[in-house]
């Protein structure tokens, strides 16, 4: 009985130290890996990197290179830009010169409140029909070319509804009438069919 | 043909860009902005899809703008712009790295990225206006201010790298290995590349931008662990262990890991419990770990390695590791007498 114990003990020691020996020359799991970049390399990388901008070799620009045309769009702001319809918590824009006519009393109407819910036009629209009425314009009448029915600039004077210009549906600023140009003058624009709004802004002012 | 495709706005495509933002607080519009007097036409539109406009673009052209604005505050973003012709080529601006987010194109300060670009419509003709025959291609780089993540960037403040003009219809592929964005330590690089196309002036407009992608550039990973130093030899209970992890990528996986033996790069390890982050984010992230009653993981004497592991689109890296050594065995100096 004793030498049945000691040979188990024995076969036992032996198993672990086989064990042991293997663990150390057994090969370790791998897996793909590196360590991360150094200031230095990506500093040589970039050296590299700015020979060889793919850009240069196209050729010289075409037209102005000494302004960079992506700045005019940058100062752009659709809030500043547009004209604020606010009313019962519920704010929309719509382009400057698309209010053909505001009545004094709703002048408060147009300004920004707190805690407002930005609506798109014809969301807002749908729940402000009470005040707001919309006047469809020709392309013509839109872009300056043609003047506007005397009739109609009579009837939306005396409304006591605000009034949006629209095309199709949409909100459309309405230039102001341009007059024939004669030759060797300079265009003239005739103040627009609005009976309030804000004043036309010339092109080069604009970003 | 050619008046068809001008006439057509795809928004849908143009809304990738607002994935970020949440439908709830932010309302679209598209502003149709007719040269050269510049009368504005907003474009109801559905908060995705396709739509030709009614408002006919011709003679002049015109730019169309898509805008998010936010209800409080009151705050509007210029997502995407493009201007279109009859005669000015069109153009689309692609980005691709290795991570294959899908919202923004992003990849890291040290990874390459790829900018393809394709242009229709180019006249041949020598004779054309060269708004016709030629565009320019402007490469912007802009880096975000402290830990921004450019949300509030000034895009109008961005360096102009370089530029050149393409004058051939087709594809265009252009390739860099690391990014331009200024930044001291080249490691911790934040912001963004923006490659744009534009037109070329004549009398109807300006130079306006017919097509831009922008990709954003995040810093590597840095790490620091604390409690352990290289050497120390742990004798009874496993030190706490504070790990402080900087700058996790977006999308990425990190974890410390344990193995027998001094640092060798590449070792599959046992992973320290408690010690997994999984980032899935727009943006980078700062964490910290705290590594607990961690001595099941090293169950024997010796040298010892403990490494920190971040794994993202682009690999597997090793942020950081410490050796160590375990001497836990209990020696007694003792000898045994009798006494007769």
């Amino acid at each position: 009985m004793n030498y049945s114990l000691f040979t188990a003990l024995g076969a036992a020691l032996a198993f672990v130290m086989t064990s042991s020996i293997f663990a150390e020359t057994a090969a370790r799991k791998t897996m793909p890996m590196r360590d991360t970049k150094t200031h230095d390399q990506l500093s040589q990388s970039l050296r590299m990197a700015q020979q060889k901008d793919p850009i240069r070799d196209l050729g010289p620009a075409a037209g102005k290179v000494d302004e960079d045309p992506s700045v005019r769009n940058s100062t752009r702001d659709l809030i500043k830009d547009s004209t604020i319809l606010c009313y019962q918590g519920f704010l929309t824009l719509v382009p400057k010169r698309a209010v053909l006519h505001l009545p004094e009393k709703l002048k408060d109407r147009f300004e920004v409140k707190p805690n407002i819910v930005v609506k798109p036009w014809a969301e807002f629209y749908a729940l402000n029909r009470g005040w707001i009425r919309t006047v469809e314009v020709t392309r013509a009448q839109a872009m300056g070319e043609e003047p506007m029915s005397e009739d109609s600039v009579k009837a939306y004077a005396e409304s006591k509804a605000a009034i949006i210009a629209t095309y199709k549906g949409g909100p459309i600023s309405v230039l102001p009438l341009k007059v024939p140009v004669e030759e060797g003058d300079t265009p003239v624009a005739l103040n627009s069919a609005a009976t309030s709004s804000t004043s036309p802004t010339p092109i080069t002012a604009r970003p | 043909m050619k008046q068809k495709i001008i006439k057509a706005i795809c928004i849908s495509a143009a809304f990738a860009f607002t994935g970020i933002a949440q439908a709830q607080n932010y309302t679209y519009f598209v502003r149709q902005v007719q040269m050269p007097d510049e009368a504005e036409w907003d474009v109801s539109v559905s908060q995705q899809g396709t739509q030709q406009s009614p408002l006919a673009i011709n003679p002049n052209g015109a730019r169309f703008e898509l805008w998010t604005v936010r209800s409080n505050p009151l705050t509007s973003y210029l997502l995407d712009t493009t201007y279109v012709n009859s005669y000015v080529p069109v153009a689309n601006v692609n980005i691709t790295s290795e991570d294959p987010y899908s919202v923004i194109p992003r990849t890291r300060a040290d990874r390459p990225f790829q900018v393809e670009i394709s242009i229709n419509g180019m006249s041949l003709d020598p004779t054309a206006p060269e708004a016709a025959r030629t565009v320019k291609l402007l490469r912007h780089a802009q880096a975000y201010s402290g830990n921004d993540n450019g949300s509030n960037v000034n895009r109008g403040q961005a360096n102009l790298l370089s530029q050149g003009s393409l004058t051939s219809n087709g594809a265009h592929t252009l390739s860099y290995t690391v990014t331009s964005i200024p930044g001291a330590d080249r490691t911790k690089v934040r912001g963004e590349e923006r490659f744009s196309i534009f037109s070329v002036a004549d009398y109807q407009a300006p130079e306006s931008q017919i097509s831009s992608k922008f990709i954003q550039v995040w810093p590597m990973t840095d790490s620091s662990i604390q409690g352990l130093n290289a050497g120390e030899i742990i004798k009874g209970k496993a030190p706490n262990i504070n790990i402080h992890l900087n700058d996790l990528y977006p999308d990425s996986f990190t974890f410390a890991q344990i193995y027998e033996g001094p640092q060798q790069l590449g070792v599959a390890g046992v992973r320290v419990p408690g010690s997994s982050i999984l980032v899935d984010s727009s943006v980078p992230r700062n964490e910290h770990l705290l590594l607990k009653d961690w001595d099941e993981v090293i169950p024997s004497d010796g040298v010892w390695t403990l490494e920190v592991v971040t794994i993202t689109p682009f690999g597997t890296d090793r942020l950081g590791y410490v050796s160590f050594q375990v001497d836990r065995a209990i020696k007694v100096n003792g000898s045994v007498t009798s006494v007769d």
